[in-house]
């Protein structure tokens, strides 16, 4: 690798550029990945998001005019290809929304009776806080937003994982509020069940699992 | 909705309201009414004040995502090295071709 680097190194690059980005990707390059990865799929999804946020950097390298940190402007240029990514519906698989789960038209129905009340009421999870310490519950998470209906992991992650006031998660997707309401509800509904389902549900009634 | 109405839906409210405005709140401030009905509906309903936690809950845990590992092993939070010598081939690229109109 620092062969072919250094063959790369040829004289005819202007080297205050060069230097910014490599500087970017060296300081900044393993936060900016590890925030993409908390929100990408895979791997190389992050990578490249990664990348294409220092490509962009490069490109409006004159527009930044240190208003900020270096680190907070890439950080929102990332933001943005992620928010992007998720309007776009996300790549592939690569993003959370597979739609294995149940279509999202009758999830009211499916967990609700005609007249209001819980089909199957939520039952304690008394190991809530250590969950939280567990990687395999982590991983359980994962598979559950990767099973929700795209067009609600959509909402939901660009509402909890960027934290997109509704107000404004409306404007970017084109949603009334009271859809946005609808559909948040949802996936709050489903991923709740699927974590009772997958996790708490086999742990509240048997004893402590033994190790 | 007039005052009487209000008094109404704090009374009446069912579990299925009641799972919409515990997740509303959650998004937005709700107005008086709706906050002691989403109150009173949980002090006497355990599935509900269930429900209303473990959304919390869910919230919590997806804060502190970002920080925790989803994979065991070292450097999974880091970029590899490979990914990091691909995007910095690819910077180099890009700084090259943008600095073509400007002579150096």
């Amino acid at each position: 690798m620092t062969a072919e680097k250094s063959s790369d190194t040829d004289s005819q690059e202007p080297p205050a550029l060069r230097e910014d980005a490599s500087a970017w990707l060296e300081q900044h390059g393993d936060a900016l990945y590890g925030y993409a990865r908390a929100r990408a799929g895979t791997r190389e999804l992050a990578e490249d998001l990664v990348q294409e946020t220092l490509l962009a950097a490069l490109q409006s390298r004159e527009r930044f005019a240190s208003r900020s940190s270096v680190r907070t402007w890439l950080f929102s240029i990332l933001r943005h290809k992620i928010v992007d990514l998720y309007r776009r519906g996300g790549a592939g698989r690569q993003l959370a929304g597979r739609g294995e789960m149940l279509a999202s038209q009758n999830s009211e129905q499916v967990f609700f009776t005609g007249d209001g009340f819980w089909r199957n009421a939520p039952s304690s999870w008394k190991t809530a806080e250590e969950a939280l310490l567990d990687d395999e519950f982590w991983s359980v998470l994962e598979g559950c937003l990767g099973d929700l209906p795209r067009s609600l992991a959509q909402v939901f992650m660009l509402r909890e994982l960027e934290q997109i006031d509704v107000e404004e998660l409306c404007k970017i997707l084109g949603l009334t509020p009271g859809n946005l309401r609808i559909r948040l509800h949802r996936a709050r509904l489903l991923l709740r069940d699927c974590l009772e389902r997958r996790w708490f549900g086999s742990r509240s009634d048997e004893a402590p699992r033994t190790p | 909705m007039s005052w009487p109405g209000q008094l109404l839906k704090i009374l009446t409210l069912h579990c299925e309201e009641a799972s919409v405005l515990a997740s509303r709140e959650l998004d937005e401030p709700l107005g008086l009414a709706e906050r002691l009905a989403v109150r009173g509906h949980t002090l006497v309903c355990r599935s509900c004040r269930r429900f209303r936690r473990q959304l919390q809950f869910l919230r919590a845990a997806l804060n502190r995502r970002d920080a925790a590992p989803e994979e065991n092993g070292p450097g999974h939070d880091a970029l590899s090295p490979e990914a990091r010598a691909r995007i910095e081939r690819a910077l180099m690229q890009a700084s090259r071709d943008h600095g073509d109109d400007s002579p150096s």
